[in-house]
């Protein structure tokens, strides 16, 4: 399992660092173009701040299109409206909120489509302070969709890649941790439990215990690592915990 | 597979009473640093009630530490044996 999980997190930030490395460059190449064909360093200023709000705004977007919808029907209460049990459901809102955004910007996108050219020739005359030439008003153009498109691509695959399966894992650690906990307070005493919870490390209850993993790395060896939840032969062990509890209360005793 | 006599608990062995010297016996198996509920009472002898009470004085005495299993048991190991393999 920890493997697994190490094997996991590894392809993760590969994968998230090969992504990084593209936007950087696109996003780079971007920067190195408005220095390029800005002249004066309040025009590169103008430039540069407008291409980051059209990256933000591009992500904002891609992000509201990638964000996963949650099926949070649970399979055994599928077809019994009546049973009635506590469970805690994940907030859905955002999801909600990406559902009508979405359709909102492509229903305006489309309804106002012959109007988007003009809507654009009058931003990049804005941004050239009123009036523009013809490369002027294509540069600003260029910029406006370039830094809009790249911000809109790295905000849906970050969101479909990465953060989607950051919010199934945390979700799923929230509903396994939830579930232990019920599991164990049906097991031991109210008293154990909160001393369990209080003391035991966070990372534990989701992951295991830390241990286990450090010694792995230090190669202290197999034997050690191992809990017993194998039974090994009780009996004998238990006749040698007598003879040692007794070997202790003499020695007490003297 | 023996008990470690070596350690610090042993060493201030007035402390604890009968039952949490049975259970720290149960948690210094050599091979073994930590021990489900269910194998300390096994082990032990003792009723699952006494176990937690035990457990939790001991939890409370700084002396055991709690934690999870990979398979999620609750886990209990003397902090002088368990503390260690994270400091090293």
């Amino acid at each position: 399992m920890n493997n697994d999980g190490t094997n996991s997190r590894k392809s993760f930030s590969g994968n998230l660092g090969r992504v990084l490395v593209f936007f950087a460059v696109l996003v780079g190449l971007g920067i190195v173009g408005i220095v390029l064909s800005a002249g004066a360093k309040r025009e590169i200023a103008v430039f540069l701040i407008w291409s980051v709000a059209c990256l933000l705004s591009g992500a904002l977007v891609g992000f509201l299109f990638g964000v996963p919808k949650i099926s949070q029907i649970d399979a055994a209460l599928k077809g019994k409206p009546d049973v009635r049990t506590y469970r805690q459901l994940v907030n859905t809102n955002l999801e909600k909120i990406s559902d009508w955004l979405t359709t909102i910007i492509v229903g305006l996108g489309l309804y106002q489509l012959s109007k988007i050219p003009r809507y654009l020739i009058a931003l990049a005359d804005f941004l050239n302070g009123g009036s523009a030439e013809g490369h002027q008003r294509a540069f600003s153009l260029a910029i406006t969709v370039y830094f809009t498109i790249l911000g809109f691509l790295f905000g849906y695959l970050a969101t479909r890649l990465f953060l989607s399966g950051l919010f199934a894992q945390a979700d799923k650690g929230a509903t396994e941790v939830v579930e232990l906990i019920k599991e164990t307070a049906q097991r031991i005493s109210p008293e154990l439990l909160s001393q369990v919870l209080s003391k035991a490390p966070t990372e534990a209850i989701i992951e295991g215990e830390q241990s286990f993993q450090s010694e792995k790395r230090d190669n202290v060896g197999v034997q050690f690592s191992d809990v017993d939840e194998e039974p090994e032969t009780s009996d004998d062990e238990k006749r040698d915990l007598d003879k040692t509890f007794e070997k202790l209360t003499k020695k007490t005793g003297e | 597979m023996e008990y470690l006599t070596d350690l610090d608990w042993q060493r201030n062995l007035n402390r604890y009473g009968p039952e949490e010297q049975k259970v720290l016996l149960a948690l210094s198996r050599d091979g073994y640093r930590w021990r489900t509920r269910d194998r300390i009472m096994e082990v032990t002898g003792l009723s699952p009630g006494v176990v937690d009470s035990v457990l939790s004085g001991l939890i409370n005495k700084n002396v055991i530490r709690p934690s999870f299993s990979r398979k999620k048991e609750i886990i209990f190991g003397l902090r002088e044996r368990v503390d260690a393999v994270l400091t090293h």
